[in-house]
């Protein structure tokens, strides 16, 4: 008998396709559509990475690319509930071509917006749905704040992001939290239970040419694409943050390989405050454990995985399912 | 070294003043008591009251700041103060004791104090800060140039990477008045932190095998030494933090004199001063190998080697 899927609704800033963007949302959603746990009710978008019409666009070109233009996607949020930023609107610079500004027409037309998107999913779904968040969490807040009494639809979320060991965008705060804290905030005070994989986890992993060398030589033209844009990327991030070696970390992967691989990771039980306010602390995560845990600690970070097994399963996964696509 | 330290004179505060008898190196010119909990001059009072038992008549003692720059007082653990005002109460029934403390007590104000010092032995001077930084804050904005003749800063205060005592972020003597800390951290550049990261990993458990010689030379100074120690790890216990007592306070003043005893990363620290759940906070940005960096952070410690170190101090080997 097959074994039951998990009804699950991904949320990603996708950069692939923008170069120097992170590409670990592409191989996040890469693994999660190539695994039969998995039944996706559908894809949605949010301004983090890069802003919400490109990664709109860059999603939509991914999704053809493998073949998959069954799957349902939402676009949008365009902006942060607190409002953007100027870090955060530089990162956004890129621009879209005439074709990419045509086909976004026609997506906005046809399709629904993000949040309204995954209301609807919500609405129709027959069983509590998984929401796996690896960009800012705009969409899902505004969901919990429009449609409160649909918590009760959402089994869990999932997500990447926060840290307790200081991150890249500022001293102490990781990029997805720090996009959208009040989003955050809203998200972690729902009482849903909140899965959450952070730098701590995620950038225990280093990810190297040599990693995903694999990908080069499947005669695979996208695997080809995939290998050099990451690549690319890990050299963008050696230079922009003076790192001696070409690497990147599959941050967004974790998730997405816990809830669509069955992959094991260790957990502690916390709880998690957004600092909203803070002269320089806005964005950061702060996390109870141990002592400061509480009476009935209801979230659930990622401390520990077998690194190797991570590599290599997500790695292999990606080479397996992918090599006959051009 | 001549050394001036400030304090709220709570439980390892004292054990740390204790210890400046026992280490010849240490010069102590003077100390400045903050009013945690009761007045500062009653604090001052027992910091002399220690001197006094320890035999050393030359060190002066000050009354400092009673409350933070801007903020209202916490009241922080007060799991120590029993034996303390134990051992106060006892002294002050001691014959004579009023008049012997006014040769103690002064009456300049403590910033006064420090920048007067600072001046007279330019470059040569330590502040070793195991409280709340007001006074010192209080210091350096009244005498601006005092940071110019400072030798170096030790403050046992803040965390890196650890989690806090009094939030999952933040430390308590920094809680305490996190503005008078931003003053300090961004004016003086020359500190040295030791904060949760390995004061945390410096502990002690009471027993009378520690502490013979303390016993056998000074009665009085042995039973406030092992009340502080006692109820401090009773405290521990309520709060879920393990059996023994963190050698905060002493920690810092072994790391004046062995700096070697920690391996520091040079840093920027800024303060948080409002957040809402990271008030307090010091983050602190790493400088890589930069040689002039405004403070070295404490990030590892050889615990074992400052145990022992604390209790050769404290029993005057």
């Amino acid at each position: 008998m097959r074994e039951r899927q998990i009804p699950t609704i991904i949320d990603t800033d996708i950069g692939l396709g923008h170069g120097k963007a992170d590409v670990d949302d592409a191989i996040a959603l890469l693994v999660a559509l190539a695994s039969p746990r998995l039944n996706i009710l559908g894809i949605t978008t949010v301004s983090g990475n890069v802003r919400s019409d490109v990664a709109t666009c860059n999603l939509f070109m991914l999704l053809e690319r493998i073949k998959r233009k069954d799957i349902l996607i939402g676009y949008g949020c365009a902006e942060p509930i607190g409002g953007t930023n100027s870090i955060l609107i530089k990162r956004w610079s890129h621009s879209l071509t005439n074709a990419e500004r045509d086909l976004l027409r026609e997506i906005q037309i046809t399709r629904e917006d993000s949040v309204s998107f995954i209301i609807e999913r919500l609405l129709e779904a027959k069983e509590p749905v998984y929401i796996v968040a690896i960009g800012p969490l705009t969409n899902i807040a505004l969901c919990l704040t429009q449609r409160p009494d649909l918590r009760e639809k959402i089994k869990q979320i999932i997500l990447m992001g926060g840290s307790t060991i200081g991150g890249k965008v500022t001293p102490v705060a990781e990029f997805n939290i720090w996009a959208d804290p009040e989003a955050a905030r809203i998200v972690f005070r729902s009482g849903l239970s909140v899965v959450f994989f952070p730098l701590d986890i995620t950038t225990s992993v280093p990810i190297t040419p040599d990693s995903i060398r694999k990908w080069n030589n499947q005669g695979s033209e996208f695997l080809k694409y995939l290998h050099k844009e990451s690549v690319e990327y890990m050299h963008f991030r050696s230079e922009r943050y003076g790192i001696r070696e070409a690497q990147m970390f599959f941050h967004d992967v974790m998730p997405v390989m816990y809830i669509a691989q069955a992959l094991s990771f260790i957990f502690e039980d916390c709880n998690v405050e957004v600092e909203c306010s803070g002269s320089l602390t806005r964005g950061m995560t702060i996390v109870g454990r141990g002592v400061w845990a509480g009476e009935t600690p209801i979230h659930r970070m990622a401390v520990n995985v077998d690194h190797d097994s991570f590599l290599k399963k997500t790695v292999d996964l990606i080479t397996e399912n992918y090599r006959s696509f051009e | 070294m001549k050394l001036i330290f400030d304090t709220d004179m709570i439980g390892d505060d004292i054990l740390s003043l204790i210890c400046t008898a026992g280490i010849e190196d240490v010069e102590l010119l003077g100390v400045t008591c903050y009013g945690r909990r009761v007045p500062p001059a009653e604090r001052a009072e027992i910091a002399a009251m220690v001197l006094y038992e320890l035999g050393n008549t030359h060190t002066k003692v000050f009354s400092g700041a009673e409350k933070p720059i801007l903020r209202e007082p916490r009241i922080g653990c007060t799991g120590c103060d029993i034996p303390i005002f134990k051992f106060r109460d006892f002294m002050r029934e001691k014959e004579n004791w009023s008049s012997i403390h006014l040769s103690y007590l002064n009456s300049r104000t403590a910033a006064q104090f420090i920048f007067e010092t600072c001046e007279q032995y330019p470059g040569e001077i330590t502040l070793l800060c195991t409280g709340p930084l007001t006074t010192i804050a209080s210091a350096i904005l009244e005498f601006p140039r005092i940071t110019e003749s400072i030798k170096n800063i030790v403050i046992m205060g803040g965390t890196r990477r650890r989690q806090g005592n009094v939030s999952p972020v933040a430390e308590s003597n920094i809680f305490s008045d996190p503005e008078a800390a931003a003053i300090v951290f961004s004016r003086c550049n020359c500190i040295s932190m030791v904060g949760l990261d390995v004061t945390m990993k410096t502990l002690i458990e009471y027993s009378d095998d520690l502490f013979l010689d303390l016993a056998k030379q000074n009665p009085i100074i042995h039973e406030l030494v092992k009340g502080i120690i006692t109820s401090c790890q009773a405290m521990q216990v309520q709060r879920g933090r393990g059996t023994k007592m963190p050698l905060h306070d002493p920690l810092a003043l072994l790391v004046v004199v062995y700096p070697e005893l920690v391996k520091t990363r040079p840093c920027k620290v800024l303060i948080e001063t409002k957040g809402e759940f990271t008030t307090g906070m010091t983050v602190c940005i790493d400088q890589g190998a930069e040689k002039n960096a405004p403070v070295l952070v404490a990030e590892e410690v050889d615990s074992e080697k400052a145990v022992s170190l604390f209790l050769k101090a404290i029993n005057r080997k």
